[in-house]
């Protein structure tokens, strides 16, 4: 059963001088009960204009959707209670109150009584790894840390579906992998997650769909090994000690992209398994080191499907 | 929503510059008490120890409590808040009213200033009916906050309007010159307007001369109790626009 759907989703802004801005255009996706998708795009793609209207807070100018069963734009009540949300970055939450109190907040903000919103904090605290911390006040925290918090508010409601707009945003890996081990713990017990990340190995770790989205459109979208297994021709190898002529016969095959670093270091993909297998025979005669193929990650998926953008100083 | 006033008084606890502005405001009556001595008009001390704590209470709203919103903004709580439109209608005019509540205290504070500090004779002939109109007039400049925290999200550039809310309602309500004094077409607009009923409920509640103000509060009340409306009605519309995406959620 589908838990997100949307049907030609559209949203554009009027931005000054009456320009206007088309921010979603015909985005048409499907999510089922207890399944992650990852929402990948380049900045300005139209990945939080998505979060935005899934959640309640944007309208959207053209097409429907529908959450949890009800119709965004109609029953918007019925979509609030049953999401959480988390945003990115250090901010939205109260700076100057503790932990606690910024939950005990949230909570009677959802409308829970005072009992529930006492034992729903106390238990998000702990299993979020905040208790020690609870009484502090939260503009003392880490990144990591109000990142927690965001993600314990959005758990006070007991959501059916969770989005979250660059949860691990500043997230060191230790604190990024216990946000993993608990996305997968919500997916267990069937939450539904709508997750969006620049990070390919989180998305690689965490999502069993993905959807690519650029220019407000998304470019694809499937199952997490179905988009990987389409790419599996491009193939990362890598070497060290490569001499300068060797990586000059590299560079001449065809359709094969090489990138050189310091000490002889070079990254192939080849184009093909037979353009492979040929980088494989060059490298060894040339006697380099560690050498390695690696099979094609998301990273390999997003670059493939989303279009290089020069970075323009 | 004790949640909420809670919270809100915990963050003011916490923001030196909230509390500051109260501290800072009486200040203005010591200006008020020695102009007052320094002209022999001993007698006028209650009436020009009312007027600063209304103009305190006002510019407190108008500079603190008003602020509440668009604060939520710049701390990107706004977003989450919507999440829960109703009730976070509800908290704001909780929370707004806590810190408008916070300016109650200086009607004490001007009357102790008067009285100790400048041996004046400040007297409150029913100090009961003063604290209910005070109580209401409180109410009154809340809604008012609530009404400009809305328009200041939804207008840009309305921060800089701020500053011309305060005399010209000083004005409005008596505070400078009697009503009496002002222009017809003013005189009419300052009738349906809480906060001269209320000064005038005052300054005679303080002189002994309410008598039946049984009526007169009720007017005030009802007078409040539509700006209140207005003011949650107009934070209301205002936080659904935030939905069609022209407001934006972050400043
Ligand atoms: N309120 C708004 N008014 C005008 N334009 C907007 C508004 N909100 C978003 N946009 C535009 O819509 C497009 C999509 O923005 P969006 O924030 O959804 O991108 P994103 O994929 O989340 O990017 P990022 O990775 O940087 O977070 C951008 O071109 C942005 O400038
Ligand atoms: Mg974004």
């Amino acid at each position: 059963m589908a838990v997100v759907e949307t049907d030609r989703l559209g949203r554009t802004f009027t931005a000054r001088r009456g320009r206007r801005v088309t921010a979603l255009e015909g985005v048409t996706l499907t999510v089922g009960r207890g399944e992650v998708l990852g929402l990948l795009g380049p900045n300005g793609a139209g990945k939080t204009t998505l979060s935005r209207i899934l959640t309640t807070l944007l309208l959207p100018t053209s097409g429907t959707a529908r959450v949890a069963g009800h119709d965004v734009v109609r029953r918007p009540r019925e979509v609030r209670r049953r999401i959480g949300l988390v945003l990115g970055g250090d901010r939205g939450l109260y700076g100057r109150l503790t932990a606690r109190q910024n939950l005990s907040y949230w909570a009677a903000l959802q409308g829970l009584d005072a009992r529930t919103a006492a034992r729903r904090t106390d238990g998000l605290l702990e299993r979020l790894g905040l208790a020690a911390r609870a009484g502090d006040r939260v503009e003392t925290f880490s990144r990591g840390m109000v990142q927690r918090v965001h993600l314990a508010r959005a758990l006070l409601g007991d959501p059916e579906v969770l989005i979250m707009d660059e949860p691990t945003n500043g997230m060191d890996p230790h604190s990024a992998a216990g946000f993993r081990t608990l996305v997968r713990e919500l997916r267990d017990a069937g939450t539904t997650v709508l997750l969006t990340t620049h990070d390919m190995h989180e998305a690689q770790a965490l999502c069993s769909h993905l959807a690519l989205i650029d220019h407000g459109t998304i470019l694809r979208q499937g199952a997490a090994d179905t988009l990987l297994a389409e790419v599996s021709a491009r193939r990362t190898v890598t070497a060290t000690g490569v001499p300068a002529g060797a990586a000059e016969v590299l560079a001449g095959l065809p359709g094969t992209e090489v990138e050189r670093g310091p000490g002889g270091a070079v990254t192939v993909r080849p184009a093909d398994a037979e353009t492979l297998t040929r980088v494989l025979a060059v490298l060894v005669e040339a006697r380099a080191e560690e050498i390695s193929v690696a099979a094609p990650g998301l990273t390999e998926v997003y670059r493939s499907v989303i279009e290089d953008r020069e970075f323009v100083v | 929503m004790i949640a909420a006033a809670r919270m809100q008084a915990v963050l003011i606890a916490r923001s030196p510059d909230l509390l500051a502005t109260l501290a800072v405001i009486p200040l203005y009556s010591l200006v008020f008490f020695t102009a007052l001595v320094h002209h022999h008009r001993e007698s006028a001390a209650t009436t020009v120890a009312l007027t600063a704590f209304l103009m305190s209470l006002w510019s407190h709203a108008v500079f603190v409590a008003a602020e509440t919103v668009d604060t939520d903004r710049r701390e990107g709580t706004l977003e989450p808040s919507l999440l829960t439109p109703g009730r976070y209608l509800a908290a704001l005019a909780v929370r707004v009213g806590t810190t408008t509540a916070l300016g109650l205290p200086v009607l004490a504070e001007v009357l102790l200033i008067g009285r100790l500090g400048f041996g004046l004779p400040v007297r409150i002939a029913e100090p009961g009916l003063c604290l209910l109109v005070a109580a209401l007039t409180a109410l009154g400049v809340a809604a008012t906050a609530l009404l400009i925290s809305g328009v200041m999200i939804l207008v840009r550039g309305a921060r800089a309007l701020q500053n011309a809310l305060t005399y010209p309602f000083y004005l409005l309500a008596g505070l400078i010159v009697p009503i009496g004094v002002l222009p017809a077409p003013v005189r009419a607009v300052a009738r349906c307007f809480f906060l001269a009923h209320g000064a005038q409920l005052l300054r005679d509640a303080a002189a002994g001369t309410a008598d039946g103000a049984g009526p007169r509060v009720a007017l005030l009340a009802a007078l409040v109790a539509v700006h209140l409306l207005l003011g949650l009605l107009v934070l209301r519309r205002v936080l659904a626009s935030v939905r069609t995406g022209e407001v934006a959620l972050h400043a």
